[in-house]
């Protein structure tokens, strides 16, 4: 099992600190690199074709998804192809969602995830500290992990 | 773009509809794979019927559905209500 600590610092005259200000305000962030899944990776090869670049970025765990979500257009820009649609609930109502295989890199805890489907929903004007977010983690991939939110600490633990 | 995807599918999720009470005596629970209305097969996993379909179609749109009765539900309460992050 992998296990990861996400804590933010802030500067103070007394050289940095874990701010539980910055882990209320960003709340559970961590780094996640998004690229094709492995069956394509598999396909790719065989074809002798070139592997997409990962798309990385901040991925916020939810605790409040179903599913793991992706930015519009990532999977697109990977090449990746859609799988299924389906219904999400929206501040302006129903919209149809298309979903997608993908896999995931968590660089800090090296955690590999491969997902038979991921949600792509519009995350523009998600950002933390002018960085995209580009992944809302839910509990699919919460169904496999310990996560501890230490609020009066500033830090969080996913263990996977 | 979008769209046009969703368009693609559509063909697929009717073809689906059409057939689902068929599907639920033979298949429930597992997960089929529709391309236009060919109908590739019935899988354990949806990572079998992802393989499956890459291996007979290639990288192009196709339906992977799981045969339950009631259709599961994607909820998330943040980005529905549009405040996934917000500046406090």
């Amino acid at each position: 099992m992998s296990i990861y600590n996400g804590l933010f610092l802030q500067q103070s005259p007394t050289g940095n600190k874990i701010s539980p200000h910055i882990l209320y305000s960003g709340g559970p962030l961590i780094s996640v690199a998004i690229t094709i899944p492995n069956a394509l990776v598999q396909l790719y090869q065989k074809e002798q074709r070139p592997i997409p670049a990962p798309i990385s970025g901040i991925a916020l765990i939810d605790t409040g998804a179903t599913k793991t979500c992706v930015h519009d257009k990532i999977m697109e820009k990977l090449g990746v192809q859609t799988t299924g649609v389906t219904t999400t609930h929206t501040a302006n109502g129903p919209k149809q969602s298309n979903l997608y295989p993908a896999h995931f890199s968590f660089p800090a805890p090296k955690i590999e995830i491969d997902f038979n489907s991921v949600l792509e929903v519009d995350l523009s004007g998600q950002t933390f500290q002018n960085q995209q977010i580009v992944a809302l983690i839910g509990r699919d991939l919460l169904s496999r992990a310990v996560l501890v939110y230490n609020g009066p600490a500033g830090m969080f633990t996913i263990a996977i | 773009m979008n769209d046009v995807k969703q368009a693609l599918l559509t063909k697929e999720l009717a073809y689906y509809n059409s057939h689902k009470s068929e599907y639920l005596k033979q298949y429930k629970n597992s997960f089929v794979v529709i391309k236009n209305q060919k109908f590739l097969g019935a899988f354990t996993t949806e990572a079998q019927a992802y393989e499956a379909g890459l291996k007979e179609f290639g990288n192009q749109p196709f339906l992977i559905k799981q045969v339950v009765e009631e259709e599961v539900i994607a909820l998330h309460p943040a980005l529905s209500a549009g405040v996934v992050h917000v500046n406090l």
